[in-house]
Formats: C-alpha cells, sequence, structure tokens
C-alpha cells in the first residue's frame, strides 16, 4: 500500500472505506490521530477564554471570576468565547455527482466517513454535531445535540446513500441559512460542482448570517487529472446528458477548467475568512481531520487576539 | 425486366448508411459515466481517410444485403411481349356535332382542335361519326385501323376537314344513343377484354330535340362519355320560325303580313330586334323579346301583289337562325257544279246549303256554277266535283258518264227513287230503289270511319251522327262494287261509294235539304262537303315549310328536289337535284301529285343555344367521364394505369422472384454475420476496456 507508506502510519482511504460500519471507520481515524496529541477532551475550543467584562446586575454569579474579586476588589464576569460546547453541524452534499469513483469507492463514502470522523471527534470532546444532508434540496436534518445516543444517529444519517438528484448547492445553502439555526460551525463536505456566482453568493450568504464555515471540497483524482484514454460518452451523472468526448484533445481544457475552478473557490473562501481545504479521495482521512483541527486552533487565536485587542 | 413497385428502390439508397458508418472511425460503444459534464466540452468524431474503409469485405457485404432486400420489396418480374400492349389500346368514338347552331363564328374551329386533341393517340381506336339530326359516319374503326399508325390523325384530320356544320337541327339523345350502339359493335372478342371505350362528344350541347331517344336506350356498362364543349363568347341569339296557320280557316285581309314568332335564348344580352323582309321592303318591325321569352309579331306591310320570299331578323350575334324562307300560299281555286232543278237561292233546294258550305279557305277557293238538270251548257269535264241532284237529262248523262270513267268525281243525290234509273245507267249494274217507310224519323246507325270521306269522324267526341233526324229516305240494293259508308237504323244503306271506270260516284239516299233531313242543319255537314270536295278535286294541304334534316315535314311521295331557287319564280334552279335539303331556301319539290314549292328553314329548337344540363344525361344512365377535357386524359389514363397494374401483380404473384431474392439478402446476412464474427473475436480487447482499466490505475496512483 503505496498510500500508506508514503502517510507514515495513518490508514489510507482505501482500507478504511473496506469497514463496513461508519462509526468504526470514524473511531479508527480519530483514535489513529489521539495517539500522536494529548489534549484534554474538557478542554474543547468551545471552553476557550475571550474576555472579561464588567459586572452589571443580573449576571450570573457562577460566571464571577473571584480571583479577580479577591486581588483588585473588582467584579469581573469571565466571558468565555461560546459559553455553551460547540454547535457543529456537517452539511453533507448527497447529490448524484458524488456517486462517482474511480478508486473502488465514491465521493460520497468519502465524504459520509469524513464527516463521520469529524462527528466522532467533535462529539468525543463533547460538542453538540448535528447533521444536514442535501441533493437539490435539505434531505435529512439532525439537530445538533450532544447526548447519548445521538453519534449513532448521526452515524447512521450518514450511512444513506447517496439518491440524490442534480447537485443544487445554491438551494439548499440558502435553505440552511435561513433554518436560523443557532450560531455555529457549518462544515461543508461537497465536490462544489456548481456556478461560481451561485457558489459565492450562498457561501457569503451562511457567512452574513454568522456561521463560522469550513469547507472540505470533495473530489476524485481521476476528475482532477482526467486520466481517461479511450474516446467515450461521457455520461452526466446528474442529467444523465451524454457527450461524445476524445480525452486527447479535450484533456488539457478539462484540467484548466477544474483548476480554475478550484482557484475560484478558494479566492471566494479566503475572501469570506472561510476555511477551504481540498479532499481528494485518495489522501488519508487524518490528514484532514488533522488540518481541520490545525485550523480551529489558529481560529482560536484570531478571535482571542481580536478580543485582546479591543 | 419491370417491377411491381419502384418507389422501393430508393430504399437502396439505404448503402449510403454502412458505407458512411465504416468511413467513420469507430466511437466507443461504451458509455462512461461521469460526475458531471460541466468542465467537458464535445469533441467531434474524426473521421477515418477515405482510403482507409474499415472492413471492406464486411462493408461489401452489407451493402449486398441491403441492395438485395431493396430488390426484393420492388418486387420485380420478368414479362412476356403481352404485357406491353396491355391498357394501350382502347376504342374512342368522336361524335361530331354538324348541326345549325355549331356554325357560330369560332365553334366549328374550337371543334377541330378537340377533335386533335382526341385522336393524339394512335395506338387507340377511333371512329368518327359526324351528327346533326342523323348520324353520317367519317370514319369507321376499320378506316383507322387500316392506316399505320403515323397518318392514322391525318386521315382523321381531313376526314373532318372536309364537312362543315349544315343547317340541320340535333338530336344529341339519337347520336349519343347510335353512337354507343357502333361502339359495342365493334367489340369483338379481342377487343373486348382490353381497352377502355369511350365516346368524346364534340358539341355546344344545345339542346335540339332534347334526350327523347336515349329514354328508350340503355346505356351500356363500361362505356364513358367525354364531353369536349365548344362554345361561343357571344351569348346572344334570336331565332325565328313561322306560326303556322290553320289552313281550313276562311282567309283574313293579314294573311299577306305572315306571323313570324321571334324567340330569345335564355342566355342573351340583348332584348332588342328588328323583323324586315330580306328585300327590303316594307318598314321593319322592332320588337323587344326579353331573354327565355318568345313573341309573335307580324312581318311588315308588303304593297299589294308583291309577296316576299324570306323575313330576317337582325340585332343578335349568329346569323345561322335569321333567316326564314316563305312561300307565297294563295288558296286554290276548285270549281263545283252543281246539276238540279232548284235554285241557289231557293232555302228548300240542295244547292242553297252546298253554296255557304262551301266558303273559301286559306287553301281552297271553290266556285260553284249551278245549272239545270237539262242545261246543254254545263260541261262536266271543266269542274272538279260535280253535284247531281236528280236525274240529269240523257246528254247530260252521258257527259257524266264519260266524266267519271275518264276519273272525275261525282255526287249522286237521290231526291226519289226515280232517280235510281240514270244511276243504274252510269255504274251498270242493276239498281233497285224505292221509298223507304219512315217510321217518324230515321237515324244514322252505323259509320264506316275507315273510309277516307269519313275518316275525320273517327274521334269519338266528333263520331256521333244520330243527332242526324231523317226525315225520308230511298231504299236502294247496293251493286256488289260498291262500298256502302254509312246505314241507316233499319239496315238501309245511306251512302255508297260506287267506283265507275277510274272514277268513283257517291250515292247519298237522302238530301240534305230540309224536306229529308236536318244534315245540312248539323254540324257535320261542311265537314263532310270539303272533305269530299279535297277528295274530288284531289287537293290537300301540302307541307309549305320544311325542317331541314327533318324528313317527315317533306311532302308525301317526294320524288325529287330543286334547288335551293333563286326566287319563287325562278325556272332555272341554282342547284342541282337531289333528295335531301341541306341548307336554307326555296326548294320545288317533285311528287306523284304534281310539282310543290317548298321554304326550308332551320329548326326552330336550334335557336335555343343555351347548353345542356349535364345532370339529365347523368339521369339518364350515361356514365359522364368528366367535363373537362384534361381530367377526362388524365381518367383515361389512371384507368389504364391501374388495369396495367393489376395484370403485372397477377404475372409477379405468378413469378414470386422476390422470394428468392429475400432469400438471397438472408444468406448474405449470415455470412455478414459470421464475418462479424470472426472479426470481433479477433480484437480480444476493446479499447474502451483498456481506458476504463487504466483510470482505476492512474486513480490508485495518484
Amino acid at each position: 500500500m503505496r498510500a500508506t507508506e508514503r502517510n507514515g502510519g495513518l490508514v489510507d482511504p482505501a482500507s478504511l472505506m473496506r469497514i463496513a460500519s461508519m462509526e468504526l471507520r470514524a473511531k479508527v481515524v480519530v483514535d489513529g490521530l489521539y495517539r500522536g496529541i494529548h489534549r484534554s477532551s474538557r478542554h474543547g475550543f468551545s471552553t476557550e477564554f475571550t474576555e472579561y467584562r464588567q459586572y452589571v446586575d443580573g449576571d450570573d454569579l457562577r460566571y464571577l471570576d473571584w480571583r479577580v474579586l479577591a486581588r483588585s476588589d473588582r467584579h469581573y464576569i469571565k466571558k468565555f468565547e461560546d459559553e455553551t460546547s460547540l454547535r457543529c453541524n456537517l452539511l453533507v452534499d448527497h447529490s448524484r455527482s458524488m456517486g462517482y469513483g474511480s478508486l473502488g469507492y465514491t465521493k460520497a463514502d468519502y465524504a459520509a466517513t469524513l464527516a463521520a470522523t469529524l462527528a466522532q471527534f467533535l462529539f468525543a470532546q463533547g460538542d453538540a454535531v448535528g447533521l444536514v444532508t442535501f441533493d437539490d434540496h435539505v434531505d435529512q436534518l439532525i439537530p445538533a445535540r450532544n447526548r447519548y445516543g445521538h453519534l449513532r444517529r448521526i452515524m447512521h444519517g450518514l450511512e444513506q446513500q447517496s439518491g440524490g438528484a442534480a447537485t443544487d448547492l445554491g438551494a439548499p445553502l440558502q435553505h440552511i441559512a435561513e433554518m436560523q439555526m443557532r450560531r455555529g460551525l457549518l462544515v461543508l463536505v461537497s465536490d462544489l460542482f456548481a456556478p461560481i456566482d451561485t457558489l459565492s453568493k450562498r457561501l457569503s450568504h451562511l457567512r452574513a448570517s454568522g456561521h463560522d464555515l469550513v469547507i472540505f471540497q470533495v473530489f476524485d483524482p481521476a476528475e482532477r487529472d482526467f486520466t481517461f484514454e479511450a474516446p467515450a460518452l461521457f455520461e452526466d451523472s446528474e442529467s444523465k446528458q451524454k457527450l461524445y468526448v476524445d480525452p486527447a484533445t479535450a484533456r488539457e481544457d478539462y484540467c484548466r477548467r477544474f483548476r480554475d475552478h478550484s482557484e475560484a473557490v478558494r479566492t471566494i473562501a479566503s475572501q469570506l475568512t472561510v476555511d477551504f481545504h481540498p479532499a481528494p479521495t485518495d489522501r488519508p482521512l487524518a490528514e484532514a481531520l488533522f488540518e481541520f483541527m490545525n485550523d480551529r486552533q489558529r481560529r482560536g487565536r484570531v478571535i482571542q487576539r481580536r478580543g485582546a485587542q479591543r | 425486366m419491370s417491377v411491381l413497385f419502384p418507389l422501393f428502390f430508393a430504399a437502396a439508397a439505404a448503402v449510403i448508411a454502412p458505407i458512411l458508418l465504416h468511413l467513420l472511425r469507430q466511437r466507443a460503444r461504451n458509455i462512461q459515466p461521469f460526475s458531471s459534464l460541466m468542465f467537458l466540452r464535445a469533441t467531434p468524431p474524426r473521421m477515418q481517410p477515405k482510403t482507409r474503409v474499415e472492413n471492406l469485405p464486411l462493408l461489401l457485404l452489407r451493402c449486398l444485403a441491403l441492395i438485395l432486400l431493396a430488390i426484393a420489396f420492388a418486387r420485380p418480374l420478368w414479362q412476356g411481349t403481352d404485357l406491353m400492349t396491355v391498357g394501350q389500346k382502347g376504342r374512342t368514338l368522336i361524335l361530331l356535332d354538324t348541326s345549325a347552331s355549331m356554325s357560330r363564328t369560332g365553334l366549328w374551329d374550337q371543334a377541330l382542335a378537340h377533335l386533335d386533341q382526341a385522336i393524339a393517340d394512335p395506338e387507340q381506336r377511333v371512329a368518327i361519326v359526324a351528327f346533326d339530326r342523323t348520324l353520317r359516319p367519317l370514319l369507321n374503326f376499320e378506316d383507322w385501323a387500316g392506316q399505320p399508325p403515323a397518318a392514322r390523325a391525318e386521315l382523321a384530320r381531313t376526314r373532318a376537314q372536309s364537312i362543315t356544320p349544315g343547317s340541320a337541327g340535333s338530336d344529341i339523345g339519337l347520336a349519343l344513343a347510335g353512337a354507343a350502339d357502333l361502339i359495342s359493335d365493334d367489340e369483338t372478342a379481342a377487343a373486348e377484354a382490353q381497352g377502355i371505350k369511350r365516346i368524346v362528344l364534340i358539341s355546344d350541347l344545345q339542346a335540339g330535340r332534347g334526350l327523347d331517344a336515349l329514354r328508350s336506350a340503355t346505356w351500356p356498362k363500361g362505356l364513358g362519355l367525354s364531353i369536349r364543349q365548344v362554345s361561343s363568347a357571344q351569348p346572344t341569339n334570336a331565332g325565328l320560325s313561322l306560326v303556322t296557320v290553320e289552313t281550313g280557316l276562311m282567309p283574313e285581309a293579314d294573311d299577306q303580313r305572315p306571323r313570324v314568332r321571334v324567340s330569345n335564348d335564355a342566355a342573351s344580352k340583348s332584348q332588342a330586334f328588328t323583323v324586315a323582309w330580306s328585300d327590303g321592303v316594307g318598314t321593319p318591325e322592332n320588337v323587344s323579346v326579353p331573354p327565355g321569352s318568345t313573341r309573335v309579331v307580324r312581318a311588315p306591310l308588303r304593297p299589294a301583289g308583291k309577296a316576299g320570299s324570306a323575313v330576317v331578323l337582325r340585332g343578335d350575334d349568329h346569323a345561322f337562325d335569321n333567316t326564314l324562307y316563305l312561300t307565297d300560299a294563295a288558296p286554290a281555286e276548285v270549281p263545283v257544279l252543281y246539276l238540279g232543278s232548284d235554285a241557289v237561292d231557293d232555302p228548300t233546294g240542295l244547292a242553297y246549303f252546298l253554296k255557304r258550305a262551301l266558303q273559301p279557305t286559306r287553301v281552297l277557293a271553290p266556285r260553284l256554277t249551278a245549272h239545270g238538270l237539262a242545261d246543254a251548257a254545263a260541261d262536266p269535264a271543266r269542274f272538279s266535283w260535280v253535284v247531281v241532284g236528280g236525274a240529269p237529262s240523257a246528254e247530260l248523262a252521258q257527259r257524266l258518264t264519260a266524266h267519271v270513267s275518264s276519273g272525275g268525281a261525282i255526287t249522286v243525290v237521290l231526291r226519289q227513287a226515280s232517280d235510281a234509273a240514270w244511276l243504274e245507267k252510269l255504274s251498270g249494274h242493276a239498281l233497285r230503289a224505292e221509298e223507304a217507310r219512315v217510321n217518324g224519323f230515321a237515324m244514322i246507325g252505323r259509320v264506316d270511319f275507315a273510309h277516307p270521306l269519313l275518316r275525320p269522324f273517327e274521334v269519338a267526341r266528333f263520331g256521333d251522327f244520330t243527332k242526324i233526324h231523317v226525315w225520308h229516305h230511298r231504299t236502294l240494293t247496293p251493286p256488289p262494287t260498291a262500298q256502302v259508308l254509312a246505314w241507316y237504323d233499319d239496315g238501309q244503306p245511306a251512302w255508297l261509294d260506287v267506283p265507275v271506270g277510274k272514277g268513283r260516284v257517291l250515292v247519298l239516299t237522302s238530301g240534305w235539304h230540309p224536306a229529308d233531313s236536318q244534315l245540312a242543319l248539323s254540324t257535320k255537314f261542311v265537314p263532310l262537303i270539303y272533305t269530299e270536295l279535297q277528295r274530288s278535286s284531289r287537293i290537300t294541304p301540302r307541307p309549305t315549310q320544311v325542317i331541314i334534316g327533318d324528313a317527315a315535314t317533306l311532302p308525301t311521295g317526294t320524288q325529287s328536289i330543286v334547288g335551293p331557287l333563286a326566287s319563287a319564280d325562278a325556272a332555272n334552279p341554282t342547284s342541282t337535284t337531289s333528295q335531301v335539303i341541306a341548307q336554307q331556301g326555296l326548294y320545288r319539290v317533285q311528287t306523284a301529285e304534281g310539282a310543290l314549292l317548298v321554304a326550308a328553314n332551320v329548326d326552330p329548337l336550334e335557336s335555343h343555344t343555351a347548353p345542356l344540363a349535364l345532370e339529365t344525361l347523368e339521369a339518364l344512365g350515361v356514365a359522364i367521364a368528366d367535363a373537362d377535357a384534361a381530367a377526362a386524359v388524365a381518367a383515361a389514363e389512371a384507368a389504364r394505369t391501374s388495369e396495367r397494374k393489376l395484370k403485372v401483380a397477377e404475372l409477379e404473384a405468378r413469378q414470386k422472384s422476390w422470394m428468392w431474392i429475400l432469400a438471397a439478402a438472408f444468406i448474405v446476412l449470415l455470412i455478414e454475420t459470421i464475418v462479424a464474427g470472426f472479426a470481433s473475436r479477433r480484437k480480444t480487447e476493446t479499447p474502451s476496456d483498456v481506458v476504463a482499466t487504466d483510470v482505476v490505475a492512474t486513480g490508485a496512483a495518484s
């Protein structure tokens, strides 16, 4: 297994996908990650301290900083980034284009496993995790919770086959933005095969409604490199439209356009201060999870710094 | 070789499809599922260079199979020579109208043009018949068939150009019935089997005598009538005809101005006409006749003693019926001799009533001369009819006998039984006469209406003689040669006809004077006297008007006809003697009873030039192919084609060559399948499989 070797002990996706249970897959990834880091599950991002403020009448005395009071005889309230634990909603694309895969498993499998891994990880931290699956409309909606059995429910939701129709990222994202969910972290796992304009509009909409956003773009290596040889009728998995393509002549153009699209998404993400992670399906999941954690930590510091400057 | 459905040959064009497919670079037949075509653009399939046709044997096999299939569906057949002649022969009988109305301007040229069209096909059998009131064959089927095909049309044209429309009326019904018979007579067994038959009627369809002749005939099945109507651009036509006068009536002062009937055709546009004498004498009469109606007017007044020979009508477009020839019908003078003891002004005598009965009529002008029974001046030979009322003197009796023997006619009235004595001598037979004993009155009980004298009373309305009371009559034993015309109710003969020599004697056993009977007072008297006058004088009303083409209007016993004469008095005819009258004018007709001047005119029915309604023809069962010439040809062609198709289909069904060709096509397809199987087995790996495995490998590697 070349992939395993290269990733220094991380489980390669092809092996991982052979595990039938989504819960077990997630456990394997998360446990593998924990082997390297030692951090208390009790101190999640959600418990990050943000600022002090003057006590006013009516504030809960529980959050009064007694030490400050003892030291300076002033009443201060200790404010955290989120007063409860982190509220994370996983947005998983179940459209038909996600059903493509040239590696023996599909992009949807990969996306589901990625989402399951994140869920497992966050749940273990004590954060509330929710799930939204969508194709051209919102398909399943599991509200963010952190209670016994909820993880299983999420795993079960992720195990559902992607039987959706066309990807219309616009409509479901719009719907999610309008759902008045409590502000929190949104993790979008999708191939993002949608026009740039729509994407830009919807993502900024989501961002504007106060959510923190992380994007995982899932794609197959064949989609990136167009490694076909023989001319064939290429059939769109969503519209069932057929197009005669001779890869020898079409490859260069395809790759350029694919690259342009990814770059455009990345640009939008940076403009919106959204974390963007390309996730080719041949990449070990642990890497993706690791990137996610790094980003969250960095993001936490940014907020802290912002709070300190004030 | 020919084919049943040549259109299927077009299917052979389908061979282009395999050729193109072989020229095309083989396209991937497999479908490559892909997530999204968002970043893909279609690339056109590349053609192989023309020189590199893939799988040439396969291509040839496929083309061959397609061509064989096309041929099989086209149903080919190998035909004999007999098929070539199918439907080409047909019989066409051309009826060419030569009636007077066809002499209108331009019509004859149109008719000849139609004829040219009808005889265009030299393969058909053609006959041409001209008609007016009668049929005149111009060209029969044998004449046509006897010529080489190239010369046939020319012959027909020459024959048709040799005639022109005459002055006779038309009888389309008779012509059609006759033509149907003619064309049916031509049906020999061989000809019956094939070809269509039709009558082409080239006519202005002027109604003429109408279609009465067709009513009694049955229109043959399968015989079509094509009508080629010729028509004139000038619709106004009016005609002249003579109003026949009652010849038995007394002449009138206006008789010099004959009454003519002006009839205007329904399609006419004008209604003002002028009637005048042809020689210009007198003031022309203006007459207004609305279209579709007729009006009777008198010809203009002429100076006394100058009779005209023709009246002309002016003001319409067509001249063929505008002249009406007339003969001067002066009454014939008939001298009548009465021999008797009574005076002409004695109302108790016979002469008194005879004089009053013999009034002049338009035809006869009797002149009565009365003499005594012993008058030596009386010469019976100078008189047409002699009436004897009593016993003449011996000398006179002798003259009378000579007169009768030489062919004269006398009427003897037995006023007394003794009068029969001279009659015995006259007839040469013993006659016993007595005064009959009459109880009250006698009546005429039985009459022989077959006798010429009594034929006018034949009709039941006029045949009742019982109202005539006879007070006195004589009984007479009739001589064996005598013919009794009437009997009294007691069985005694009343009137007898006794032939004597070349002549004859009419014997009345009772007089018409009041002392003997009421005969003179009855309505029977004048007709009886006039009939006897005509018989005796041998003058019968003769037709003076002859309708051209109608033999029935010619005087009976016509021997020869001389004319047309320049005028009524012309001694030398401008035309030679003939048997028929073909054109308008005055003619001198020689009959057994002498020469007669007649005027020949166009049939008055010919003036109504409005065409016949085709519906009436159809109502009589005539199968009208069409009214339009082009459509007729097309219909005939269609019939011929369908017949040919049937024959061809029959022959094809016998040969069934399509089955063999279809079998061959299947064999070729079988070979094609085998060859294609070999070819595909040689390619152990299809290009699409290679691509699929490549993709998996590349994906894993990246």
